[in-house]
Formats: C-alpha cells, structure tokens, sequence
C-alpha cells in the first residue's frame, strides 16, 4: 500500500481524503494557494506545500507546480479529488509520466468518456438508451437546423467538452436558434478549449439520477446504486439524496444494471458515475454523461451502502481487487446531502468573507464534511461550497426529519449562506412527496415569493437589536465626551 | 428615544424609553396601524465582544453582525437580515436632505466582494439604463453590474483587477 499521497484539491474535500487516508495509515501531503494558508486542509494535512498565487491557474490547475511539489515529497500517489484537474487527461497523464500513481481512471478513459460526443459512441454499442439527436459535432447552422427539426423543438445544445453547467444552452424555438448555438461554441473554446457542440432532444421538467460505479484493474465493475439530483439551480445540484424515492424497483434494477454493464464495457476503474435524465411520466431515462471522478454528493451512497469510496478508490490504485462484489453490496435507508454555500440565498450571488461562528449540527446518524470552521475566512477565489451536511434514517421520512433538526442546529454567522433556503426545500410539499424535477428550485422555490422565506426568527429581533445596538453606541459616545467635559482644561489651571 | 429602522423595504419606527433595568419599546410598521410593545430586560440584552446576546419572548438568539456599505447584516441562527439604523439626529439629517433632493442613489456599491474583471464604463461618458458598466467576480462566478438608469459617470473609484470589498463605492453619476 501507499505510504504517502498528495491530494490535488482544496476545500472540503481535501479534507475528505485526509481523513481516510489517516485511517489507512498513509501520510497525507496537501497543497495550498497564497489564499489558502489558514485553510482547515492545510491544518489538518500531515504535511503542506505552497503551491502559487490565489488564482487557481497558478495553484491548483498548476500541473507543472504540483508535479513537482509531488517529486520532492516523494509521494507515490496523487489524488485530484472533485473539480480543477480530476477530469484533466493531460493531468493524469503528467502524474503517470513522473512514475507516480493516479488515483483514478486511465488518462485515455478520462479522454473518450470526457468527450461527451465519443462517450455517446461507445454506449451506442451496449443498446444503452440515448436522447434523439445529433450523431456528430454540427458544422453549420444549416445542419442545425435541420437536426432541430428532424426532433421537434425545444433541443438543447451542448459542448462536447462542457460540464459544471457551462457551455449548454436550451432552445425553444427557430429564432433562438442560431444565438444559441454561437453562444455555446463561444462557451466551449473559452472554458474547455473545444467549440465542438452537438444537439439532443430536451426533456422539459426531468429528474436527474446517476448511478455511482466501481471498477478495479482486473476487470471487476459493479454499482453502487443511484442518486437523485434533481434538486438543482442553472444545472448546479443544491441536495442530493439516495435512494431515488418513488422509482420503480423495476426501473431500478434495469438503471443499475446497464451502468454496471456500461462500466465493464469501458474496462472501467475507480469510481465513475453514470449521470441520467428520467422522465418520471413515462418512466424511460436517458444517458446524459459518464463523469471520472469521485462527485460532490459520494458521501449518500456510502451512507445508505456502508462503503467508503475514497478507501476503495486508493486502494484500486494500488492495484488490489475489488473489495465487492455485486452481491455484497445492498442499500440500506436513505441518505440526504445538502450543500451549504457561501452565498446569497435569495440572489445566488457569492458572498466570501470571515465566518464570526461556525457551529456543525450533531445527532444520531448526521454527518458532516466541512471546511469551515469560526474565524476562518471564505477566500473568494475559489467555489463557494463549504459544507455538506448529511443525514441517514432507515425511512426517508425519518432522514428529513433528521435533517431538519440538523439544520436547525447549523449556526454560520458572518457570511451569508444558503442555509435558510434549504429549510424550504425540506419542508416543501414537492419535496416531501418527491414530485420534484429540476426545474423546481428555480420555478417553485426562488421564484414564488414566499412571505415567509426569511421568518424563520422573528423580525423584530434583528430590529430591536440593531436599534439597540445604534442606542448603546451612542450612550457609549456620550459617556466619552461627557468624561472629556469634565476633564481639567486650560480654564480650570 | 426615537429610532427609524429600514429592512426588507419596510421602515418601522422605535420609540425606546431607558429605564434603570430595563427598555421599554414601541415599534410600529410605517403606514400600519399596528404597533408592538415590548419590554426587555438589560439581562436579556447583552454585548458580547463580538456578538449579542439576546433573549427575546423566552427564546435565546445569538446575533452576529458585519458591515455592507452604510447598511448593518445581523446574522442569527440560519436567517440574516439586511438593515439601515438612524437615530434622531439622522432622521433629522435625512428630512431635511430628502427635501432639498440630495437623497437619489448616485452611485454604485459593490453586491458583493470580488475582484473587478471588466470595466467598461468611463468617465464622463453617458450610458443608457441597462447597458453594462462592469465585471465582478468572486468564487467563479461573474456578476455584470449594468447602469441603473440613463447615467453620465461623474467618476470611477476602482481599475481592473482591483479587488472590492462588499458596499464599496465603484462609480458615481453626475
């Protein structure tokens, strides 16, 4: 096994790896940006390299720097997390090229399956159900066009490179069109360097469910089960949860099985997840993308599996088998993920800065991976999320009420967060029933204007307190100058 | 004492009476016949060094409070509130600079704090409602700040690549 590995992320989920790394007894060697000196990784890491300036492009897109701060520490793996280089082939390959390890797939699986245009190929050959659309990259607008029409309107238009919710664009109608499709060839050349985009029909008010696989070296694949996450805004997911609640043990099956089937097509090894559109009305899904990477929201199906996946994923790394096999492995529960950010959670804008008190829900089955801790300042260079706060029940029903007090318990103060919105979501009739898609944050959340949105304490606390304090202020003022009054002056000598 | 509060587009109006143990308050919603009356000991209402105790209706609250721009944000469990506080000498000022028309918003604040990545705007030139002035952007997220109204930029506070605090003044119209 590895003695020391170096963990290519920041954030929570440097954090993340630390800890099982820890448990396995290798030695965790993080890196940090000028932003990030205080950051909780960096303290909790058994050794920290300065890697660049704040601007991720200098530090943690920096592959150059990070090989050799891996050469130096002499570390025998490297583990890019989520996010920055952990879909970047040339990344991976750079890590093999210096004679260490990466803990993830194979530099040219990450590159077919990372082309969403080559992934759609390859599930083509294993009768994997894809939306209608374009076979190829489209050269013009009049190819465009008459693809459109061949599936009817709305299609959506995306990036063969794109991803995050970048480079995709919906399109209603003819008019939109040709705007549309610039747009996301624009979007492609400037966030990943392709402007190939191809076509697809859109499915209006989805649910999107993924499926997490595992594979090893030797040719072992097998599921982990789905996810929902349909809980979105502008294709960012907010909470996730596991199982998907009210879908057919019959489509279940059929879901997991063909991920599974399409992993040991690929030859696919470490974690991968198989990302899905579902139309709940019809009960027929579609293969949206393959990502290579551990996701944001792992920590649901270890709850509801009783895994953990970076453990596996290091140890496939090495090389060694498969813990599981499929029969092994069951779902037990439900597990729910909320994101908590730093952000606005009426505008969604970013919302960095120092956090005055951080204070993590506990409780019977909560857990929490988390970056932020009183004191610690949000830098504003990177993703604003900072914790995810997770809750298993053996019902769903007893997770979100699990959930529910967990949140109620979260305190971060100083900034501001999403945390108010995510006790709408809990508690919104879409929700509890699971009838949400997602299109349901954007339509039934943010834009309903609930009067109640922020009543969650009591008005007149904030405004009692901030006149009280203005009151207090003042007293404090007069009480200065009334002893600067009476203190002698050039009259009284 | 006579306190005017602005949160969430609503003014209320407090008017605070200090006794020797206690705070006698009436609060009432501007334009609302309705008016709320409380007592509140100065045990339940106590300034720690960076927060406030506060006990309200038998119920604790921990307030935290930071600064954006001229406005207070109060933080307390998961809800933040956006205020403006005037005392009497300020409600004063505000009477009389409201009537001789000084009071229009005539700049821009930044929403939030970033790094300033595009600036379009220039000095002295005009530009029509809704046409874009500047880029900010914090946590990859860029955030286009477009003119409010017809404006002829009067000046402009930051360069490219500054890096802005939450509330600080960016442009200011004529």
């Amino acid at each position: 096994m590895f003695k020391k590995i170096l963990i290519a992320n920041r954030g929570e989920i440097a954090v993340r790896i630390i800890r099982t790394a820890r448990t396995m007894g290798i030695e965790s060697i993080a890196i940090f940006s000028e932003e990030d000196r205080q950051a909780l990784h960096v303290l909790l890491a058994d050794r920290a390299y300065y890697v660049g300036a704040a601007d991720a492009k200098e530090s943690y897109l920096n592959i150059k720097n990070i090989i050799n701060i891996a050469k130096k520490a002499k570390v025998d793996a490297i583990h890019p997390g989520y996010g920055f280089l952990s879909e970047d082939p040339n990344f991976a390959q750079a890590v093999i090229d210096a004679g260490i390890i990466f803990i993830g797939p194979s530099p040219k699986l990450i590159k077919k399956i990372g082309d969403k245009l080559s992934a759609r190929e390859e599930m083509k050959k294993i009768k994997m159900p894809l939306l209608p659309g374009s076979e190829d990259a489209i050269k013009s607008i009049k190819e465009a066009q008459s693809v459109a029409e061949k599936i009817g309107y709305p299609i959506i238009i995306k990036a063969t490179a794109g991803g995050g919710g970048k480079g995709i664009a919906k399109v209603f109608k003819q008019e939109e069109l040709e705007s549309a499709l610039i747009k996301c060839k624009k979007e492609g050349l400037v966030y990943f360097n392709d402007d190939r985009v191809f076509i697809e029909k859109l499915v209006i008010n989805p649910k999107h469910i993924e499926v997490q696989i595992f594979g090893d070296q030797k040719g072992n694949v097998v599921h982990l089960f789905e996810r929902e996450c349909s809980a979105q805004r502008r294709n960012q997911k907010i909470l996730e949860e596991s199982p998907a609640h009210n879908l057919k043990p019959s489509v279940r099956k059929k879901i997991c099985d063909l991920s599974a089937k399409a992993g040991k097509h690929l030859k696919y090894f470490s974690a991968g997840t198989m990302e899905f559109i579902y139309e709940p009305h019809s009960e027929k899904f579609y293969f949206m993308e393959i990502n290579p990477r551990l996701q944001v929201e792992h920590p649901i199906t270890e709850m509801t599996v009783g895994v953990d996946l970076v453990k596996e994923q290091i140890r496939v790394a090495a090389g060694l088998k498969l813990s599981w096999k499929q029969s092994d492995l069951k779902s037990q529960g439900h597990a729910i993920e909320l994101r908590i950010c730093a952000e606005d959670p009426k505008t969604f804008l970013p919302n960095p800065g120092t956090i005055s008190l951080c204070q993590h829900p506990q409780g019977p089955f909560i857990r929490v991976d988390s970056c932020a801790y009183s004191g610690y300042c949000v830098p504003l260079s990177y993703d604003p999320l900072i914790t995810k706060i997770i809750a298993w029940g053996d019902s769903r029903e007893t997770c979100i009420k699990r959930l529910t007090t967990a949140i109620q318990e979260t305190r971060i103060t100083g900034i501001k967060t999403n945390i108010i919105l995510h006790k709408h979501i809990l508690q919104h009739p879409m929700f509890t029933d699971a009838t949400y898609h997602t299109g349901f944050i954007e339509k039934n959340i943010i834009n309903k204007k609930h009067k109640e949105f922020f009543s969650f304490v009591n008005d007149h606390v904030f405004i009692i307190t901030a006149a009280l304090q203005k009151l207090k202020s003042k007293n404090i003022n007069s009480a200065h100058q009334s002893v600067w009054k009476n203190s002698p002056t050039e009259d009284d000598f | 004492m006579k306190f005017k509060v602005n949160m969430k587009n609503k003014t209320y109006m407090l008017d605070i009476i200090e006794h020797l143990e206690e705070w006698h308050i009436e609060l009432e919603e501007e334009d609302l016949e309705k008016k709320a009356s409380y007592i509140i000991s100065k045990k339940d209402f106590v300034e720690l060094p960076d927060a406030v105790s506060f006990i309200f209706k038998n119920k604790s609250h921990v307030l935290h409070s930071s600064k954006h721009g001229d406005k207070k944000i109060l933080f307390c469990k998961g809800s933040h509130r956006s205020l403006n506080v005037l005392n009497e000498e300020e409600i004063l000022r505000e009477e009389i600079g409201a009537g001789s028309g000084l009071q229009k918003s005539s700049s821009i604040l930044a929403g939030m704090p970033g790094k300033i990545v595009e600036l379009y705007a220039e000095v002295g030139k005009t530009y029509k409602k809704g046409s874009p002035l500047l880029i900010i952007e914090a946590m990859k997220m860029e955030n286009e700040i477009q003119a409010p109204d017809d404006v002829c930029i009067k000046e402009i506070l930051v360069k490219k690549n500054d890096n802005v605090e939450s509330g600080e003044r960016l442009i200011s119209f004529k």
